[in-house]
């Protein structure tokens, strides 16, 4: 019996990390209509920078709590960042920020690999060129090229009158390994141990053991959902819907689409990173922590019909729990199965997700 | 502007059989309280019936339902005898029920011959492997059909674009090229949700006469939806005018414009049919 | 506009598209040819030699080839399905994986019952022991079958839970390939590396020529089956069930029929692909098809182009070129094809392949063809 509350509240905790992401991906897909496949990988770099403000040792060592607060901050401004370089670029507003982030990040990188390695390999041939160049000249190099990224962007970059979620889909894909890339390379491909001040502690109900961490995880989910709840009332949460709903109208009536967008990527890049720092400072931090939720995530949302909030919270909530009773109470080998069979048998029977939508067929 | 003068007077064509082909009988439908289509009973004879009424009334609804994308709450389509009510949509299709659409469904990126050529998708007898491996009579049956679909745009006068990507077409020859596609499938009954709407007065000459001399050809029934009253009354011997789900008239042009319930739902007083060609507007 | 035309007169009637005289009118059959001439004769002629990746007179650049091959194949499936049916089935790094795996475990040799033989390697090579030729087949139809039924969800699935649903089902596959004991023993005790593939050798070929050319006849069998099909009747019907699904039922197509077509097929290309992919590999191990695998075959279909003749090999050069280029710093592999994903989906949409179009558009090439040409231009 130990066992089964055990389990269950192992399955609220990494339910409610589920349902958090989730929430994250449907606030975002509802006002911006992007599926943010790096939802989870953004909170991972949130997660690690409220770690290395926070550590003792390989960080700044500041108290755990400033290092929370800074971080969220921190993750706001992230999300609403991504938001205005990458994706308005594609919705049809200006290029130019995308254009300038480019052109600096490219020169960058090129001077490092023109100062590390040399041209590339194929270029080796020519007679003289080939090996590492001191940094002055690698900068000047990358800086030759910068005007050329700033144009190309400018030039190239189209806006496009209906973007689909498959191409926004690659690329927040794509911005998913770049982040992953940007993580290891800020911080390192070791795991590390994130210490918030009820890791480690726990307390028994009867014979259960449960861990500090498990609650703390499960009641910020849930206070985090509801506070998301009761910010949907509000004004901007009603301007989001709106957008959500009929875009262009919306905009006649004079709601700022640009600033609905901002924000409700900064909300959704907030609640992924204070998820990730949930899970993270509950089991380990680690480059592959995002990996795995991000599909539990869509999971979740898709649970939820991509629409409704509740629905996916407690969609989350369900895999968890479904997962750790599978993989406890019957084999431990199916707990990888129980997600993919949970949402594939959802969909077969309600294709529109747990919650009912209706929807009018316009022929 | 429709130019009623393609036919000598405003009464349409008398076409000489005219059998009832299709058949919708004590017709309910309803979408959730909604109650969209209630008790209609209708028949559709050979040649041309016009159906009109105001936005809203149920027209395309009742589209829908004939052509199976909506199962009635109630109520019964028959075809020449047939029972269609649960019929699949491709079982409708064979069975000789076609349709277009409000806004034309095209693939764009393909060629209007193509395009045409779709409809002739469920007459073809040759499948997929065959054309893997270049088996000839496919290739025969593949021509042919291309003759017939050639044949078939030249009738409206788009021969000449056959090879053009559908896409650059204006909204008016695509809606031509859904109107060949969905002739081309051989069909009994064609269902044409308002295929004039949009298109200029040159277009709608060459539909209608397109039109015509096929219906004489070939004693299709073509259903036609529209809102341009001087068109559908030069053109259809039979008028239906659907208000709010219900049928509230029928007949010939002359009966329907006069009939004082039409007048008062949908046409206003002081509505006249000779007038109709100077200045209306749906 | 069609306004009052007279009827064209029968001769200048064409049932087919005109095509332009001589080679020129036939430029995708003039390339075809062209190029797979080109990688029948590079094992013997090294002609990109000056490449040191794709150098074919050593192993190593045959070997890269035949990489680039077998994913080439793998994303021409893809294609079919998400550039032609525009259904998002993510379920293609699962049934490559199940090529792969299916092909390994078939023609293992039966295990060894010497009681010389090591168990742990006895384990990672018992199998049931048929020849290539006859388990290649079989296993790409029962991929194909495995394909339909992952694709059933598709008759009422739209968009991004379609994809969410078959990446489920993708992930789904290899764990229950993971599950598999003996597999799984193999796995565990044979330092992770995995299942042991036994090699078919053509005759006369050492084993890198042999997995170069089963991957060519793979891509070549892929291609041109889509080839055909895509130019023929399947081709327009899988595009009206990808634009215009809502208007298939009147015409009397159905929509899930098509669906479950290509996914069928495009379930068979990814097995092939993933055979031919094992053969180039030592071992298979079930992790490699996981997620990390989809997103290589997305990069490879839509950095090349989605929905091009050649978007496929161009991507999967691409990607196996960087793989190689940037081997020693795989985080920088893996930031590569983030930004290229990236500035793929932002600049060209469709590929690299669509280059040449995008060019041909531009008002500077316009302005070009102006200068050439005399007369007015071409108006519709």
């Amino acid at each position: 019996m130990n066992q089964l509350l055990q389990q269950i509240v192992a399955g609220l905790e990494s339910g409610s990390s589920y349902g958090l992401i989730g929430l994250a991906i449907v606030v975002v897909m509802k006002a911006t209509d992007v599926p943010n496949f790096a939802m989870a990988e953004m909170g991972l770099v949130v997660a690690y920078f409220s770690w290395w403000l926070s550590s003792p040792d390989d960080g700044l060592g500041w108290p755990f709590w400033l290092s929370m607060l800074i971080a969220v901050v921190a993750a706001a401004a992230f999300g609403a960042a991504s938001q205005f370089f990458l994706i308005r670029p594609l919705t049809g507003l200006s290029n130019q920020p995308l254009a300038f982030l480019v052109a600096v990040g490219f020169a960058a990188a090129l001077a490092a690999q023109f100062h590390t390695r040399g041209l590339p390999r194929f270029v080796d041939w020519l007679p003289g060129l080939g090996g590492g160049y001191p940094w002055v000249v690698a900068v000047l190099m990358g800086l030759i090229t910068a005007p050329l990224w700033y144009v190309a962007i400018r030039r190239l970059v189209k806006p496009l009158a209906r973007v689909d979620h498959f191409p926004l889909l690659l690329l927040t894909i794509g911005l998913t390994y770049a982040l992953g890339s940007l993580i290891e390379n800020l911080w390192g491909a070791t795991p590390q141990r994130f210490e918030a001040p009820w890791s480690g502690k726990t307390f028994d109900i009867g014979d259960t053991r449960v861990g500090w961490d498990q609650v703390v995880s499960i009641i910020a989910g849930l206070a985090i959902a509801l506070g998301l709840a009761v910010f949907f009332r509000s004004r901007w949460g009603v301007r989001m819907r709106a957008i959500a709903e009929d875009g262009p109208t919306a905009r006649m009536l004079g709601i700022n689409a640009g600033a609905v967008s901002l924000i409700a990527w900064a909300i959704g890049t907030t609640i992924a990173g204070s998820a990730m720092i949930l899970t993270t400072s509950s089991t380990v931090l680690q480059l592959g922590s995002a990996e795995g939720l991000i599909l539990k995530g869509f999971i979740a949302a898709v649970l939820g019909g991509f629409v409704s909030l509740p629905g996916t919270f407690i969609g989350g909530i369900i895999v968890g729990v479904a997962e750790a009773l599978a993989g406890g109470q019957i084999d431990t080998s199916l707990q990888p199965i129980v997600a993919l069979l949970v949402v594939v048998v959802v969909l077969l029977v309600r294709p529109g997700g747990l919650t009912r939508q209706a929807k009018l067929r316009e022929v | 502007m429709t130019d009623p003068t393609t036919t000598t007077t405003t009464t349409p064509i008398q076409t000489p059989s005219r059998e009832t082909v299709l058949e919708l009988r004590d017709l309910h439908v309803a979408f959730g309280g909604n109650r969209v289509l209630e008790g209609v009973d209708l028949e559709f004879k050979a040649g041309f019936n016009g159906m009109i009424g105001p936005n809203g009334a149920g027209k395309t609804t009742l589209f829908n339902v004939l052509s199976g994308y909506v199962m009635p709450s109630r109520g019964t389509v028959w075809m020449r005898g047939e029972n269609l009510t649960a019929m699949s949509q491709t079982a409708r299709v064979k069975a000789g029920l076609g349709r277009t659409f409000q806004s034309p469904k095209l693939v764009l990126d393909a060629t209007v011959m193509e395009n045409v050529l779709l409809g002739r998708h469920h007459l073809f007898r040759w499948g997929h492997v065959a054309e893997l491996f270049f088996w000839p009579p496919r290739r025969r049956e593949e021509t042919a059909s291309r003759r017939i679909c050639m044949e078939m745009l030249d009738r409206f006068g788009l021969a000449a674009k056959a090879h053009q990507q559908a896409g650059d077409l204006s909204l008016g020859a695509q809606k031509i090229v859904e109107v060949c596609r969905s002739l081309v499938a051989e069909p009994s009954v064609v269902l044409l949700d308002e295929p004039a709407a949009g298109l200029g007065a040159d277009d709608v000459t060459v539909l209608l006469s397109g039109l015509r001399a096929l219906v004489a050809e070939r004693q299709i029934c073509i259903v036609i939806i529209e809102h341009d009253l001087a068109l559908v009354a030069a053109l259809c011997p039979e008028i239906s005018v659907l208000h709010f789900g219900e049928i509230i008239s029928r007949g010939t042009p002359v009966e329907v414009t006069s009939d004082p319930i039409v007048v008062e739902a949908y046409l206003g007083a002081g509505f006249e049919l000779g007038d109709e060609v100077a200045g209306m507007d749906s | 506009m069609s306004t009052s035309e007279v009827s064209t007169p029968e001769d200048s009637r064409h049932l087919y598209p005109p095509r332009r005289g001589g080679w020129r009118g036939h430029k995708d059959l003039v390339s075809g040819i062209a190029v797979f001439g080109l990688i029948c004769i590079l094992p013997w002629v090294p002609l990109l030699g000056w490449t040191s990746i794709f150098d074919t007179s050593n192993n190593y650049g045959l070997g890269n080839l035949a990489f680039v091959f077998a994913y080439a194949a793998a994303a021409i499936g893809f294609n079919l399905l998400v550039g032609y049916s525009g259904a998002l089935g993510l379920s293609h790094a699962g049934l490559f994986g199940l090529g792969a795996y299916g092909t390994a475990i078939l023609t293992s040799p039966k295990e060894c019952l010497d009681p010389a033989c090591d168990p742990i390697v006895r384990v990672a090579t018992s199998g049931y022991d048929w020849p290539f030729l006859v388990a290649l087949p079989i296993v790409c139809v029962a991929a194909a079958a495995i394909g339909i039924i992952v694709g059933f969800p598709a008759a009422r699935l739209k968009g991004f839970f379609l994809a969410i649903a078959t990446l489920a089902l993708g992930e789904l596959i290899i764990t229950i390939i993971r599950l598999d004991e003996d597999v799984w023993s193999g796995l565990k005790s044979n330092g992770g590396t995995g299942k042991q593939v036994p090699l078919f050798l053509l005759p006369g070929f050492d084993r890198t020529q042999s997995a170069y050319a089963v991957a060519a006849a793979s891509m070549f069998l892929c291609f041109i089956g889509y080839v055909i099909l895509t130019e023929r009747r399947l081709g327009r019907t899988l595009k009206a069930v990808r634009d215009v699904e809502i208007a298939t039922g009147p015409i009397g197509i159905s929509a899930t029929y098509y669906k479950l077509v290509a996914f069928g097929l495009s379930a068979f290309a990814a097995a092939l692909a993933g055979a031919a992919w094992a053969q180039n590999s030592a071992f298979v191990n079930p992790s490699a098809f996981r997620t990390r695998l989809l997103v290589f075959l997305l990069v490879v279909l839509i950095v090349g182009g989605l929905g091009r003749l050649w978007g496929p090999l161009i991507g999967a050069a691409f990607f196996v070129y960087l793989r190689q280029e940037l081997q020693d710093t795989q985080k920088l592999l893996f930031l590569v094809l983030g930004i290229a994903l990236m500035l793929a989906v932002l600049i060209l949409p469709n590929g690299i392949a669509s280059i040449p179009d995008r060019i041909r558009q531009t008002r500077w090439a316009d302005d070009l063809r102006r200068r050439f040409r005399s007369g007015a231009l071409n108006n519709d």
